[in-house]
């Protein structure tokens, strides 16, 4: 699951920064707050952006993400026979895992990178950065060829870690090589010169969509702030 | 615009120059066709024209070389850039953004072209790559042919008046091929000098205004090579069924790629699968090894129902060459590839010799052409005997000599009793190969005998742009 294979939707159109401090936010609160009740507040609101931004996690990506914190809450229970423990930790760990994810899953890497010419960061830094994002689904594809390729040859002889090393490990590093090398002179050939002054096309700016997401984010956190350490609604 | 003079290259740590005194011109506005057999060093002067060599490869240039009156001795890649585009063979190392927009804005950039003036000269560049209708797509979603377009309009943005394409045909269908060609022919039309580099010549020639030979580094006399290769005998009779597909659908991300596919590849026979970029040829022969499910009918390869048997298992009685012969070497030599699951060491001599690789055993298979490569990954599925042999594509990189090379050996196959399904978009191989054709349209096959594949090319042929029609 990445995020060029999810649809287009509110969340991917925000500037990737106003994401990241909203989950830094998020992060730095499920590890503050300590009410059930508090924290079911940050799930809900991960939940509910995840629905609305129509995040596409598949049923892999769901196991992945409810199978810990039902493990998490499940031997809190058995250990403390506190459900209030057992919420809690579960809560927490929900919104540890949603928060982050949701973020990176609905951030393009070239949007990223763009949003953080905001940081004034060398244009070599931000295109490796670019690249490097870029080679992981690159390095998924050649390990799933290689797999296949090998399955395809039929039967081998020999020792097993030695087949592996030959016909698996030392074929990415070699494919992997080559691919860099091409990239690099494609780079080039493309005119790109880290030391030479860029210019970007597009830049992610902030605008009401990042004003509004802000407000709400902000509004769910004070919320729950205020349930847990008294205020208004306490 | 192009001045090329008694220019000789030698790669680091090579002995020999690949490049051997080769001496030409191209004049602005002119489609230039470099042609040769694989292995004659057309890649090494498509990157020493655009400056690649020596400048980032290294090794000992020779000769004097200069874009539009200037020698390209002492300019940087980056200035070389602004002037000599460049669509390398495979142009997936090329595209390193994933929007089409910022794809070819990308090259913009890097010039510091002013953000104001970048959606203009991208809306040029599409229009000018004939890829108008991909600007808002990502490059994930992109077929081969289409990305081709998208690195063509990333070069074009920049208004080079030098456009250097290597083997930009490779991987596309007719009519990809077609129009792509018709693109440059008009580019040329407008002033640009574009110079491919190109072994499916019978493709290009039609098109260029001047064509180059290459042969071993050094540019030779033009001359027609054998259009016809002899077409494979028809079997005396057929064997037991090889191959069954029994009304076989299969969608992917909820299209529908093949739909009650029906398809028999019996003992002796050669059966030709021909269709359009992203018609399901691959995936039927991926289906065949069990490497994708079906969502309805089966398949049954050489007697063994493919859904109740491990794919290990199929692959020890059928084999599948893939598209891209880099993805299934592995070993440190062609004899240790070869050798690795062969039958036997005698089976693995037996094909090296007669695929023509016996004098590059000892090479490291990345070291060779992709024309070699492919020869190395069919001579290494021969070797284990299969019954049944899956080729996808395996005329790329090919020239005539190397072509002719492998029909015989296919010819062998067939004759002794193997039974050869064929995905490709070559004429040449279709028409030596088939002997039943299969035509991979509208998510279904139309079958038919040899004839079929005449008429399937003859209407792209019909459809192709000649120079006068553009």
């Amino acid at each position: 699951m990445i995020a060029a294979e999810q649809p287009e939707s509110f969340l991917t159109r925000l500037n990737p920064l106003t994401k990241i401090a909203a989950a830094v936010l998020l992060t730095t609160f499920a590890l503050l707050l300590r009410s059930p009740w508090a924290l079911a507040m940050l799930a809900l609101l991960i939940v509910g952006l995840a629905v609305a931004g129509r995040v596409r996690l598949g049923w892999r990506g769901t196991v992945f993400l409810l199978v810990p914190v039902a493990i998490v809450a499940g031997g809190n229970y058995l250990v403390s026979d506190s459900i209030e423990d057992a919420a809690r930790f579960g809560l927490r760990l929900a919104v540890l895992f949603g928060g982050i994810p949701i973020c990176a899953l609905t951030t393009r890497p070239a949007d990223l990178v763009r949003s953080l010419t905001w940081l004034r960061l060398p244009a070599g830094l931000l295109i490796a950065l670019l690249l490097v994002w870029r080679f992981v689904p690159v390095l998924a594809r050649f390990l799933a060829e290689i797999r296949e390729a090998n399955m395809l040859r039929g039967p081998w002889r020999g020792n097993r870690f030695r087949r592996a090393y030959r016909t698996v490990i030392m074929p990415l590093m070699t494919m992997s090589v080559d691919y860099a090398e091409r990239v690099g002179m494609a780079l080039e050939l493309r005119g790109f010169d880290p030391g030479r002054p860029r210019t970007w096309y597009r830049v992610p700016g902030w605008g009401l969509r990042d004003l509004a997401f802000s407000i709400v984010v902000l509004t769910v956190v004070t919320l729950a702030a205020c349930w847990q350490w008294g205020g208004p609604v306490a | 615009m192009i001045r090329v003079n008694d220019l000789h290259y030698r790669y680091p740590g090579q002995e020999t120059d690949t490049l051997r005194g080769v001496t030409f011109a191209a004049a602005a506005g002119t489609m230039l066709l470099v042609s040769g057999p694989t292995g004659s060093a057309k890649t090494t002067l498509a990157l020493t024209l655009c400056g690649a060599i020596p400048k980032l490869l290294g090794g000992r240039l020779q000769g004097w070389l200069a874009v539009n009156g200037t020698s390209l001795d002492d300019v940087p890649v980056r200035t070389i850039a602004r002037c000599v585009g460049v669509v390398m063979q495979n142009v997936e190392c090329q595209l390193v953004n994933d929007r089409v927009t910022d794809e070819i804005a990308f090259s913009l950039e890097n010039f510091a072209v002013p953000p104001g003036d970048m959606e203009r000269e991208i809306d040029r560049a599409l229009r000018r790559a004939g890829a108008e209708h991909l600007r808002d797509r990502y490059l994930g979603t992109l077929s081969a042919g289409e990305r081709q377009r998208v690195a063509l309009a990333s070069v074009l943005c920049l208004g080079q008046q030098v456009l250097i394409l290597d083997e930009p045909l490779a991987y596309l269908d007719r009519s990809a091929a077609r129009a792509l060609l018709g693109q440059l022919r008009q580019l040329a039309d407008h002033g640009t000098t574009v110079v491919i580099f190109e072994h499916r010549r019978d493709m290009v020639a039609p098109l260029a205004d001047e064509e180059l030979r290459l042969d071993r580094g050094s540019l030779i006399d033009v001359c027609e090579p054998p259009s016809q290769l002899p077409a494979i005998d028809l079997p005396q009779s057929l064997g037991e069924d090889r191959l069954v597909f029994d009304r076989v659908t299969y969608a992917l991300a909820g299209r529908t790629l093949l739909a009650g596919v029906e398809l028999r590849v019996r003992a002796g026979e050669s059966v030709v699968l021909l269709g359009d970029n992203g018609s399901g040829k691959t995936t039927l022969m991926r289906l065949a090894l069990g490497l994708a499910k079906p969502a309805a009918g089966e398949v049954v390869t050489c007697g063994r129902r493919v859904n109740k048997t491990s794919r290990r298992r199929l692959a020890s009685d059928a084999a599948l060459v893939l598209q891209n012969p880099d993805h299934q070497l592995f070993l440190p030599t062609v004899a240790e590839e070869v050798r690795a699951t062969a039958r036997d060491p005698a089976a693995a001599r037996s094909e090296l010799e007669t695929l023509a690789l016996e004098d590059c055993q000892e090479r490291h298979p990345h070291c060779l052409s992709t024309g070699q490569k492919r020869r190395l990954t069919l001579a290494a599925a021969l070797a284990r005997r299969p019954k049944l042999l899956l080729l996808d594509e395996p005329t790329v990189g090919q020239d005539d000599e190397s072509l002719a090379l492998m029909i015989r050996r296919l010819r062998d196959y067939v004759t002794d009793g193997g039974s050869l399904l064929v995905a490709t978009h070559d004429h040449r191989a279709a028409k030596a190969l088939a002997h039943r054709i299969a035509i991979l349209e509208n998510a279904t096959t139309r079958p038919g005998g040899p004839e079929l594949a005449e008429a399937y090319f003859e209407a792209g042929r019909a459809r192709l742009c000649t120079k006068e029609h553009v």
